[in-house]
């Protein structure tokens, strides 16, 4: 034994003695294991906290079928040119690397809740909580004559970022002068309420520069626009009056998918381009695992702590949960944090917050450089068992360059808050 | 040698008291508060992000921040972003972020990656 290593071995001993069952132990005692599924802006940053505020006591794992995170927001902004699938496309490697998160690429094919495991194929993952964070799916069953394979091949609907939004892009690149396009909004409630109509105004902006005779058709199955109103509308007039027919209360009723003619409740359209945002459910899997409330569509939760209504130890996050706040990457980022706050609480056997408070705030492009807002305080309400918007919320007075330089650092900061 | 034992002992007690008070901080922390402050940070990011259009909330005063916090929810401009938050928050809530934000060095303090493999 040389010097080095008896001095090694002494404070080794010395620490032993000095320090029985005080913060090594306890630091270093694990909570359990919380398997996530998905990782979009909910899974992931559940995934950060809870390894953070747990001081790593927590193991987590997430499932995630993308090797790369894309990002919804700003998305729109690669329609009229002003971004690109480089700008919203970001790697997991900084959640591995600083936070010690395992990452699965995988998909997840079944949960069994009475087991606690999840089933990747012939692999099975066994957790303490589970977290099901795995956005929106699109139900068919009012427009039979759309599917999976011809929204990835003709008629996207570019809801969930990626391929379909490059697919969306090069269908307007190559669009003559002179064309129509339509996209359809579904009845609420969807992910991103303000978004359909930000794709408008990133659509006509495109086509305001470079193809100014063609037309923006917006069949709206509601009655009126879902979020931002007066803000759209101004924007709508101010810019692009020439270019955008807005009809609301229009349903889908027939789409040819051959010749992108559509029939909706007060006209027949034949188009050039068609986007159709079919209406949307919480994820397949969370319905498929009995997570979802008496409508089926949704999934009901504990806010106190995102635990679902139905099976315990089973937590939903984001665009799944049928909320009172809408569905949006600040929202579902908020409610992972208080998620993951709940669940090292209960694993720790401390009491939970009883009073969850967070905030939302959301940008939407109307040109280049021009944005608007929405932004609110929710607390948890104790009598009604939800999260209400407290008072002073709104909106902007209207479109500014101002906003524009916000939104664009609300982007690179949500991704930097989920992802590193 | 009773001497060095009562050394050793001051020692040993000094550092369990130092360790017993980093513990103690940490299980102090208000954690509705820490939950919250983090729903701030989504937009007023710990990283080097354009902080002259959004500045970063670490360590700012804390009477500055209850003032700037003040002056939005009783400013007329209602159509304001943080004019928007500051009038959802409680006053509770906002002199508990002044404290939380004013005590903070870095948002996000990074979780080492574990040296062995915790899992399976």
């Amino acid at each position: 034994m040389d010097r080095r290593t008896f001095v090694k071995a002494s404070l080794a001993g010395v620490g032993s003695i000095l320090l029985p069952n005080l913060s090594y132990a306890k630091s270093n005692t694990s909570l359990g294991h919380v398997v996530i599924v998905g990782g979009g802006f909910g899974g992931a940053t559940a995934a950060k906290y809870l390894r953070m505020w747990s001081n790593g006591r927590v193991t987590v794992t997430v499932i995630e079928p993308r090797s790369k995170f894309i990002s919804c927001p700003v998305s729109n902004r690669i329609l009229s040119g002003e971004a690109d699938l480089q700008t919203i496309t970001h790697a997991y490697t900084p959640l591995q690397d600083n936070y010690g998160i395992r990452f699965i690429n995988g998909v997840v094919d079944k949960i069994d809740p009475d087991k606690k495991r999840v089933q990747i194929g012939t692999e099975f993952i066994s957790y303490d909580r589970l977290i099901v964070a795995t956005g929106i799916d699109f139900d068919y069953g009012t427009i039979p004559m759309i599917n999976a394979e011809i929204q990835a091949t003709s008629i996207p609907h570019a809801w969930k970022a990626g391929a379909q939004t490059i697919l969306l892009r090069d269908q307007l690149s190559v669009m003559p002068d002179g064309g129509v396009v339509a996209i359809t909004v579904p009845m609420v409630p969807y992910r991103c309420p303000p978004g359909p109509y930000e794709r408008a105004c990133q659509i006509a902006y495109y086509l305001k520069q470079h193809k100014p005779k063609s037309k923006l058709i917006v069949l709206d199955a509601n009655p009126a626009i879902t979020s931002k109103r007066q803000l759209f509308e101004r924007a709508w007039h101010d810019f692009y009056r020439d270019i955008i027919d807005y009809q609301p209360s229009s349903t889908i009723e027939n789409v040819d998918v051959k010749t992108l003619t559509l029939a909706s409740t007060f006209g027949r359209y034949k188009v050039d381009v068609l986007n159709i945002i079919p209406p949307q459910t919480a994820g397949r899997l969370a319905l498929d695992t009995g997570l979802g409330n008496g409508t089926k569509h949704w999934c009901d939760v504990n806010f106190l702590d995102y635990q679902s209504k139905n099976i315990p130890d089973i937590h939903v996050l984001g665009d799944s949960v049928s909320s009172i706040p809408p569905k949006s990457a600040h929202v579902a980022t908020s409610q992972a944090k208080v998620c993951a706050n709940a669940i090292i609480a209960e694993l720790a056997g401390e009491p939970v917050d009883q009073e969850p408070v967070f905030a939302n705030t959301c940008y939407s492009f109307v040109d280049g450089k021009q944005a608007v807002h929405v932004a609110n305080v929710y607390r948890y309400n104790h009598k009604d068992q939800d999260m209400q918007a407290a008072s002073g919320g709104g909106i902007s007075a209207r479109h500014s360059t101002d906003e524009g330089l916000q939104a664009d650092v609300w982007a690179q900061s949500i991704w930097a808050d989920a992802l590193t | 040698m009773r001497r060095t034992i009562s050394r050793t002992v001051l020692l040993s007690t000094l550092i369990i008291k130092l360790l017993y008070v980093s513990e103690g901080v940490a299980e102090e922390v208000n954690t509705h508060i820490r939950t919250l402050s983090s729903s701030c940070a989504t937009c007023h990011s710990h990283s080097s992000i354009n902080k002259s259009v959004i500045p970063t909330l670490e360590g700012i005063d804390a009477s500055y921040f209850i003032q700037k916090m003040q002056s939005y929810r009783n400013s007329g401009e209602e159509h304001e972003v943080m004019t928007q938050h500051a009038k959802g928050l409680t006053e509770l809530e906002i002199k508990q972020l002044a404290d939380y934000f004013a005590q903070q060095k870095r948002a996000c303090p990074l979780v080492k990656k574990p040296a062995i493999n915790l899992l399976e």
